[in-house]
């Protein structure tokens, strides 16, 4: 009885380390190709995670200077900042937008970024932030276009925002949020990832009072539709997204099907086509030490993005690689942008600088 | 005694544990050379369209500067059992002259003089490769992947005629692949394994050691360059840093050696591709490696096995090694690659002027302009 039971646990120890190493993609590794000439934008130099699109006034909200599971506050000696790109010039340069009355400046460290317009026509945004000590909140501000200021309008905690990554606009005051995870700290995540205990989901706050969607799940980048009635998530670890029914009225959400990607994919750009465009991180493995130490300038990790041109039924998707690199010229992707009808690119990464590319080569075919 | 039967007990169950660890890390080694969990993403240098689907394979090209032409063997899913025309065609890659835009995508099929030749019949065309003289002569060597044929044919080329000038075959030829020139009727060729088909070159492979061998043939003689290699499949000779690169099928890697003046060689590095190199081209001015390859080798197992079944795709890639200039190191693009859709299993490639030829084991023809070619 005791062989047997020896022999089952063996058997599963080893089938766990070969899942593992699959996990951290030990067989794969990148090639890289752009699909035009690429260049660096000037100004996010400590990450651009995120990007929104105002396209009624055809510019960037971009994320800059990222803390996450800051186990030592002292580390993060960077600012946190909101860069502003206008996509309708040739600058490559971006422009940091200063933010007043901020209920913690010092504690200021932006992850992901949504935007509503207000009925007014004022540009409001919704960000994930963080503190040096890794305490989270949405933050909302309010752009000023004549005096190019964002003004605070205020600031939500909520025990639901266990470890906010992306946040979706709904409404003047209302939002979707996703949760990446429970844990707080370095060692807690690998606990998490290693387990595939997941802690994290989907939350919706009404402007009041927040309510879970999606519990015990890897919910990373979130986005709306165009129409705003399906929403995808990024279910990084799993290396799938998810396709949701979107109900604003019923606040409910239901699944229309999951994606497998094979990749890790973070944040999600919808263009006006309605294609899908992801900031990815194709080989786990490279990308850890990076990811986990970012103020060492040494390290660097693979970067990769993809178009999803989903069918109809939204049950399956084709899937293109409009770009691709090693690391040293862009690393760690984690947002997408395909604008100008798909001729120009904009790649955002984690902890790291803004690239433009632009596409001369064809992507459908 | 009691002593001795504990000992003995104990002895038994080590080597048990050791055969069963041995045994584990074998079948994972080969699960991981299988390509689990990897899948390819579709992209292009340029736009590109399908020169040809007639024929069930398209596996073998070589590039003739002079003429501006791509010799393409035609048929290798004959040898795979298919249905299908085998031989051998060119395109004329010049774009500046005169002709339409529909006849610059055409493909012209060769007449072959077989000169008499008996087995012509068992003609199955592959690996190709070309040699220019001085004199304006072109001469093709070809691969035969007839399973009760396997020879290389050598011919020269008369317009849009080909001569039969002789065949050179081997009881040890059991898998040929590819060939490169390295001067008039001088080759080098890659035979791949010991098994040539079946189960028998299924755990041949699985068991990952080296039964392929690279051979030299100096125009009369046949002699072995370098034994026990493993897998190898395409070949490519940069001609003028002396340089041959040798794909490996299951090491997913290119091998460099440094060819001598009396062509032995010497081995130099292994490049760690992670895919498995199947056909090569190097440019001659710059030395850039051209890889045509089998991304995913289960879907590559599959496909090679079932190679009718429409609904069986088998992933594409080609890749470019730029070798700087100090010659020991490199950067890697990737120009083109396809999940199975476009085209399948890519097994041949050819650069030249902002063009790219893709051929396939058992099927299309894929023709790409390259938008960008200084930064693809």
């Amino acid at each position: 009885m005791l062989k047997i039971v020896l022999v089952v646990l063996l058997a599963f120890l080893v089938q766990y380390v070969f899942k593992t190493l699959l996990m951290f993609d030990v067989h794969k590794r990148i090639y890289n190709h752009r699909p035009g000439q690429c260049r660096k934008i000037e100004g996010p130099v400590h990450g651009s995670e995120d990007i929104t699109i105002v396209d009624e006034k055809n510019i960037a909200f971009i994320t800059s200077g990222l803390v996450y599971l800051n186990d030592d506050p002292s580390r993060a000696t960077w600012k946190g900042q909101i860069f502003l790109y206008d996509l309708t010039k040739r600058t490559y340069k971006a422009e940091s937008i200063p933010i007043l009355n901020l209920e913690d400046e010092e504690g200021f460290h932006p992850h992901g970024i949504s935007h509503w317009i207000k009925k007014d026509g004022t540009i409001r945004l919704f960000m994930v932030v963080h503190s040096k000590v890794f305490k989270h909140s949405i933050v909302i501000l309010d752009f000023d276009e004549t005096k190019r200021q964002l003004n605070h309008v205020r600031t939500v905690r909520d025990e639901k925002f266990v470890r906010p990554n992306d946040v979706v606009a709904t409404g003047d005051e209302s939002f979707l949020v996703s949760n990446d995870g429970g844990a707080q700290t370095v060692l807690g995540n690998a606990v998490e990832m290693f387990t595939g205990f997941w802690k994290g989901g989907l939350v919706y706050y009404d402007g009041k009072i927040s309510q879970y969607l999606l519990e015990n799940t890897v919910a990373n980048g979130i986005i709306l539709s165009r129409d705003r009635k399906t929403l995808f998530v990024s279910h990084i670890n799993q290396e799938t997204i998810g396709v949701f029914a979107w109900d604003q009225k019923k606040i409910s959400i239901k699944k229309l099907s999951e994606i497998e990607t094979l990749t890790g994919c973070d944040n999600f750009y919808i263009d006006k086509q309605d294609n899908l465009w992801s900031g990815c991180h194709p080989i786990l493995k490279d990308a850890v030490g990076h990811l986990g130490d970012a103020g060492d300038q040494s390290l660097f990790a693979p970067s990769q993005v993809l178009r999803f041109k989903f069918s109809k039924d939204l049950k399956s998707a084709e899937m293109v690689e409009v770009f691709s690199d090693d690391g040293r010229f862009t690393s760690a992707s984690a947002i997408a942008v395909g604008f100008d009808d798909g001729k120009q690119l904009l790649i955002g990464t984690v902890f790291r600088d803004l690239t433009h590319c632009d596409i001369d080569v064809p992507l459908d075919f | 005694m009691g002593n001795n039967a504990t000992f003995l007990h104990f002895m038994h169950r080590f080597v048990f544990w050791i055969l069963f660890a041995m045994v584990t890390c074998f079948v994972l080694r080969i699960l991981i050379v299988l390509d689990l969990n990897k899948r390819i993403y579709n992209h292009t240098p340029g736009p590109c369209r399908v020169l040809t689907e007639k024929y069930k394979g398209t596996a073998g090209l070589t590039f003739v500067e002079s003429q501006k032409r791509v010799y393409v063997t035609l048929g290798y899913g004959k040898s795979h059992n298919m249905t299908t025309k085998t031989g051998i065609a060119f395109y004329n890659t010049n774009r500046t002259d005169g002709r339409s835009q529909q006849e610059m995508h055409d493909l012209i099929e060769m007449t072959i003089n077989w000169n008499g030749y008996e087995h012509q019949n068992l003609f199955i065309p592959t690996g190709i490769d070309s040699f220019a003289s001085s004199n304006g002569r072109i001469l093709l060597y070809v691969i035969n992947a007839h399973p009760d044929h396997e020879c290389i044919h050598f011919f020269q080329v008369d317009n849009q005629k080909l001569n039969h000038r002789k065949s050179v075959c081997d009881s040890s030829f059991t898998s040929l692949q590819d060939l490169t020139v390295v001067g008039p009727d001088r080759i080098f060729f890659t035979n791949m394994a010991a098994f040539g088909r079946g189960w028998a070159q299924v755990v041949e492979f699985a068991l990952q050691t080296g039964q392929g061998v690279v051979y030299y043939y100096d125009g009369s003689k046949l002699s072995i360059a370098a034994p026990t290699v493993n897998a190898p499949t395409g070949i490519g000779y940069d001609s003028k840093r002396r340089i041959l690169y040798v794909g490996s099928l299951i090491r997913e890697s290119l091998l460099a050696y440094k060819v001598a003046k009396d062509m032995s060689l010497d081995s130099m590095y292994e490049m760690m591709l992670l895919t498995s190199p199947i056909g090569l081209f190097v440019e001659s001015k710059s030395g850039d490696v051209w890889i045509a390859a089998h991304p995913v080798l289960h879907e590559s197992a599959w496909h090679y096995s079932n190679p009718e079944r429409k609904n069986v795709h088998s992933s594409s890639q080609v890749l470019r090694i730029r070798i700087q200039e100090e010659g020991n190191s490199w950067v890697t693009t990737e120009p083109y690659a396809n999940d199975g859709a476009t085209i399948s299993a890519s097994s041949a490639i050819v650069y030249t002027d902002d063009q790219m030829i893709i051929g396939s084991s058992f099927g299309r023809l894929l023709h790409c302009d390259l938008t960008n070619s200084h930064i693809t």
